[in-house]
């Protein structure tokens, strides 16, 4: 397909990272997603278009966007805003309408619809000149969302990517069919790559573990720039006979190193944004000693093991 | 929080902990009062002296007061702290603060100085001496020149008929107040040089070799030449602490050349190693920053700044709370030899370890980088960036400045590669030329365009607004975008022009009242001339004229091209009124009408435009014409300069003609060639920046079509406007790249903000290598830990409501920030720039 054809969706770029591959990386987070882990620290990338996001210590109440939406998304009750994101369209009418959501930082801003869609080029026309200054330092990592269901769209980034010379990464969950590795390995120089064996009654919300793992065996035998990523949650993820399946996993297709993700307190923030709850309860931290009983057991087997605290 | 210890040995530290220790409290009677200094011209006698001579022995008088042990007790400037190197104390004074100068002026001059708000601290500094003729000729070698030339002029005077002409008149004063001067300044050496041998008697006999050093030092220069790496450094101190006790706040200059020759001889000669020299530099640094204050608990109460006593030129705006801490004194390292050869030697390195070991705001360290600098000084530069947690060092391009200063044909290469900084950041050249500036407010300038020469005021007691430029065309006769933009050019066409005449008129007033001897016998020709600088005794004269918020007004332009001219969805009548009326913030919810909603939409519209800093070429080119224009204009402003100060008309309809235009601006005199010498001419330079006054200025700004609303801040210095960087920096650079910033040879600061979490050594090695290659001018880059600085924020806001003691600010003390023209404690700014500075971060996109 030609490439102005093809459009990309992206919600949000991160412009320095040191946690998300190699040195100081562009983190491009790719919108929607297949799975809907329940500790998923970015809940408004999973559908195709994120809903709208307020932060209502920027709302002054002015009750404009209660007005213009047709979908009733917005109301106002004891003077606080609440939205009702099931029912938004994404149609950035009441963002228009915002006198407080018009900052170009859009931390600062009362509502917000993240997801953009562009081109492959444009994005990289985007990025290009933070990417040359991290050139020899570091440099673009994909992620999401589920990045590998924008295969096509991401094979044209990448191939700009890689005919400047610029480091790339991708990071996945493995849940998608392995001709999509297949079409794009050759311009990945580094995979972050997930597993997650999770307790049973949470296999639901995840890929298929045996899907995941057919996807890694595969890639691992045409390269192996393969980093295991983990997240911990506490009694869902971070039992020794979970870490040993990985374990196994990786000694199978020679992988030896894996990062491993405690979960993240703030988890709850983009929930608040969207109006909706949190669905885990009580605090989803692994222990610290088990967080060491877990980085124990994987360096006796000879993995070398870091622990990525996101903030 | 965490806590470094910093300093290169115990003895820094400890002096270190010292100073942090004192600029937490209470200052106020550290200050000299001057009701209590001696008046230099109380008697009739002395109103019968020179000017110059008056201003001598005032000077004369203050380091006279500096020794005595009486007033030390409280203004401790004659003391010596246990393990000092360097000796001699700086009193309090800064440009926030204030400075405090015997009085040398009579009555009536005060008087009349007062309309032109002069006064004898009204030094406007900004420049840097010529430290290595000190150390080379001493003040013995300065005052030998002085006495030959009097000697001559003593002769010429014995031979009638020759009539002594005024200029050797002139020329004998000066040179009298030179050797004043120098005695003054050796007498204040000597008096430390006993406070050292008073205490090296009680001292046990390893401390006594120490004192004993230090005192010879004392006793020999900055008489005589230096010779060792400890006498340079002392000599320089000397003379550094006279001026700033005198008012001149003046810079260092190149340092690391001035000094290199001494520190060679005192390696080779096995007298230090290199860590005793790098604690020795580490001491002077201490010395120089020994003022800082970083508390505003007692800042009123230390407010000395008098009307007149600020800079001359402008006064009302030094004495605010963010520039408590400027002290104005840059040292300049690394760079390129007059042959345009890399410059970088073993002091370049030494200076910049003190930089970081020390974590000081000041001295402020400023490197020169070219495309050849070694790679171990860029790796270097980087390390000392991620470790001083002080801001430093400042990057300066080379590839831009020079070129810049080479469009000045004027200007003998040589010179032009051989460039320092002045107090802040403005480029000049070393040791040889006096400067003075002003300031031209871009968005003062939109907004006359869009108001027919009025300022954009909803004053209900004026029918437009205040008048600041000529009468031009009404907003609904600008057809293009094309006309719109002219009417701006002639609007910035006059005020540049009259920013370039108020240059020449602050220059006349300079050495009317503030001549400064001492300080011209190390600028350029000065000293063997017998002319002050302030009387065209120079090589050369810079002029700096600094456009300040021009971000903003790029953003407006862009704003208003693709809204009004492109889009047509408003018209330039509707945005001249919603700007006037802020965009209709302020009305209140029950009134808000049709227009209201139509300026809000206008406001959103405005800020979704594209804004500069983003690598986005529809707003750059916008900046790249404002570059060229201001540019333009002010080479013609220069020209239009030269011909009413300068020109020597050849006949009578000539000189008819030019003493008209000389009257119209006030200035009645002949060429002013006549006055200063054939040579004299004021060469303008342009420049970008607020230095801290970002605030200031826009607290004075009605709002701005970039969607700013009035009062709000303007774009810090050259950097993109707070919050509106949302690419990258490697955005902001590329955005740099064909702006032409190698025309303004004043230079244009970015100052740029990225949390430590996001940077490493690598990152900032290839930011300043990307700065280079995208044709930057200037660069600070801070390196914030961003919880911490959070932190302080909010606990300044509980300061501020007196929800806390002001001693839980004490843990933020050592937080440095860019401040603007300097770096600064973060705890010390007003609210609305911490606000701003925390807003620079480049966030997730």
């Amino acid at each position: 397909m030609k490439e102005e054809k093809i459009s990309i969706r992206y919600f949000g770029i991160k412009w320095n990272s040191k946690t998300d591959g190699k040195g100081i990386r562009t983190v491009i987070y790719l919108q929607g997603c297949n799975q809907s882990c329940p500790w998923c620290h970015s809940p408004h990338s999973q559908p195709q278009i994120s809903p709208i996001l307020l932060n209502p210590d920027y709302c002054s109440r002015c009750r404009y966007c209660v007005n213009v939406c047709n979908q009733n998304v917005h109301f106002i009750q004891e003077n606080k805003h609440y939205t009702n994101s099931e029912a938004c369209l994404s149609c950035g009418n009441c963002i228009e309408h915002c006198n407080n959501s018009q900052n170009q930082n859009s931390s600062l801003n009362a509502l917000y619809l993240p997801t953009k869609e562009t081109t492959p080029y444009e994005l990289f026309q985007k990025v290009q000149p933070q990417l040359s200054l991290l050139k020899d330092i570091g440099g673009v990592t994909i992620s999401g969302g589920e990045p590998m269901l924008q295969h096509k769209a991401l094979n044209h980034f990448l191939s700009y990517c890689n005919s400047h010379q610029i480091h790339t990464s991708v990071e996945t969950s493995g849940g998608v069919p392995f001709y999509y590795f297949k079409s794009i390995h050759k311009l990945v120089k580094h995979w972050l790559f997930g597993i997650r064996p999770v307790a049973k009654e949470y296999s639901k919300y995840v890929a298929n573990i045996n899907t995941v793992i057919n996807n890694i065996s595969r890639l691992s035998r045409l390269t192996k720039n393969i980093t295991v990523r983990v997240p911990l949650i506490k009694n869902i993820l971070d039992k020794p006979i979970q870490i040993k399946k990985i374990i196994s996993v990786m000694h199978q297709n020679n992988l030896s190193h894996i990062e491993l993700l405690p979960f993240n307190p703030y988890t709850d923030h983009y929930y608040k944004a969207m109006g909706n709850n949190f669905s885990l309860q009580g605090n989803c931290s692994p222990d610290n000693k088990n967080v060491d009983t877990i980085t124990d057991l994987l360096e006796s087997e000879n993995i070398k093991t870091k622990i990525i605290q996101i903030k | 929080m965490e806590k470094m210890m910093k300093g290169s040995t115990p003895r820094v530290t400890k002096l270190l902990q010292k100073m942090y220790d004192r600029s937490f409290t209470d200052r106020t009677n550290e200050w000299f009062s001057k009701t209590d200094l001696p008046n230099v011209a109380k008697r009739s006698k002395d109103e019968d002296r020179s000017l110059f001579l008056r201003r001598a022995l005032a000077l004369k008088v203050m380091l006279k007061e500096m020794t005595k042990k009486e007033n030390s007790e409280n203004t401790h400037c004659c003391e010596i702290k246990e393990g000092e190197l360097i000796v001699g104390n700086i009193p309090m004074g800064s440009l926030g603060f204030g400075k405090v100068f015997p009085n040398y002026l009579t009555r009536e001059e005060k008087e009349v100085a007062y309309f032109s708000s002069r006064d004898v601290e009204s030094v406007l500094g900004h420049n840097a001496p010529d430290y290595s003729k000190l150390l080379t000729m001493g003040l013995k070698g300065i005052m030998d020149v002085c006495n030959r030339e009097l000697k001559k002029i003593e002769e010429k005077e014995k031979n009638p008929p020759n009539k002594l002409e005024t200029l050797d008149k002139r020329r004998r004063i000066f040179y009298q107040s030179v050797i004043i001067s120098c005695n003054a300044v050796i007498d204040y050496a000597n008096c430390f040089a006993v406070l050292v041998e008073e205490k090296a008697e009680h001292a046990p006999q390893d401390k006594k070799d120490e004192l004993l050093e230090v005192a010879r030092i004392c006793r020999k220069v900055p008489y005589e030449p230096a010779e060792s790496f400890h006498e340079a450094l002392q000599s320089i101190y000397f003379l550094h602490l006279t001026f700033h006790a005198s008012t001149s706040h003046v810079s260092f200059g190149r340092l690391d050349q001035v000094l290199e020759p001494c520190l060679n001889k005192s390696l080779t000669k096995g007298e230090i190693n290199l860590e005793q020299a790098q604690e020795l530099i580490e001491c002077f640094f201490i010395k120089c920053a020994e003022r800082l204050t970083t508390t505003m608990e007692f800042a009123v109460d230390q407010d000395f700044a008098d009307y007149a006593t600020g800079m001359g030129n402008s006064p009302f705006l030094v004495d605010q709370e963010a520039t408590i801490n400027q002290f104005m004194q840059n040292i300049v390292i690394g760079g390129q030899t007059k042959t345009g050869n890399d410059a970088t030697n073993q002091c370049t390195y030494l200076i910049l370890d003190a930089c970081s070991s020390l974590g000081i705001i000041t001295p402020i360290v400023n490197l020169r980088l070219h495309k050849n600098s070694p790679q171990k000084l860029v790796e270097k530069a980087a390390r000392v960036a991620l470790n001083g947690n002080n801001g430093l060092p400042i990057i300066y391009n080379d590839e831009v400045i020079v070129p810049a200063l080479q469009l000045n044909k004027k200007l003998p290469k040589e010179e032009t590669y051989d460039y320092i900084v002045d107090g802040c950041w403005e480029v000049l050249l070393n040791g040889k030329c006096d400067f003075t500036y002003n300031m031209v407010n871009m968005l003062t300038v939109m907004e006359c365009a869009l108001n027919r020469g009025a300022l954009l005021s909803a004053s209900t007691m004026e029918l437009r607004g205040k008048k600041e430029s000529y009468l031009s065309k009404k907003p609904e006769d600008i057809k293009t975008y094309k006309e719109f933009k002219d009417e701006f050019w002639k609007h910035l066409n006059l005020f540049v022009r009259k920013a370039g005449m108020q240059v020449y008129s602050n220059y006349c007033l300079e050495g009317s009242v503030t001549p400064v001897p001492l300080f011209s016998s190390l600028l350029g020709t000065c000293l063997e001339r017998g002319i002050d600088k302030t009387n065209g005794g120079a090589e050369f004269n810079i002029g700096g004229v600094v456009y300040i918020a021009m971000p903003n007004a790029a953003n407006s332009l862009a704003s208003i091209k693709k809204w009004v001219f492109e889009e047509k969805k408003y018209e330039l009548k509707d945005v001249a009124n919603a700007l006037r009326h802020n965009f209709g913030v302020d009305i209140p919810n029950e009134k808000k009408n049709t227009d209201y909603l139509r300026w809000n939409q206008m406001r959103i519209d405005f800020l979704s435009t594209p804004k500069f800093g983003n690598n986005q070429s529809y707003v750059d080119e916008e900046m790249k014409w404002l570059i060229d224009i201001s540019y333009d204009i002010l080479k013609d402003a220069e020209e239009a300069c030269d011909e009413i100060y300068l020109s020597t008309p050849k006949d009578e309809n000539q000189r008819r003609r030019i003493n008209r235009l000389r009257r119209m601006v006030g200035y009645s005199g002949n060429s002013m060639k006549e006055t200063y010498g054939d040579k004299f001419k004021i060469l303008f330079s342009a420049g970008c920046g607020t230095f801290a006054q970002y605030a200031l200025f826009g607290s004075g700004c009605a709002a701005s079509a970039d969607g700013r609303l009035r009062g709000e801040p303007v774009a810090p210095n050259f950097s993109p406007t707070s919050g509106t960087a949302q690419n990258g920096e490697g955005a902001i650079f590329s955005s740099l790249k064909n702006l032409g910033l190698n025309k303004y040879a004043a230079g244009a600061i970015i100052d740029v903000c990225i949390p430590k979490d996001e940077i490493n050594k690598d990152k900032i090695q290839s930011i300043y290598k990307k700065f280079i290659e995208s044709n930057g001018s200037i660069l600070s880059l801070t390196i914030p830990g961003a919880e911490n600085i959070q932190k302080a924020y909010e606990t300044c806001n509980e300061v501020r409501e007196e929800i806390k003691e002001q001693e839980a600010l004490k843990d933020f003390a050592d937080l440095n920030v860019r401040v603007g023209g300097w770096n600064g404690p973060f705890i010390t700014l007003t609210e609305v720039q911490q606000r701003d500075y925390m807003n620079r971060r480049i966030t997730k996109n």
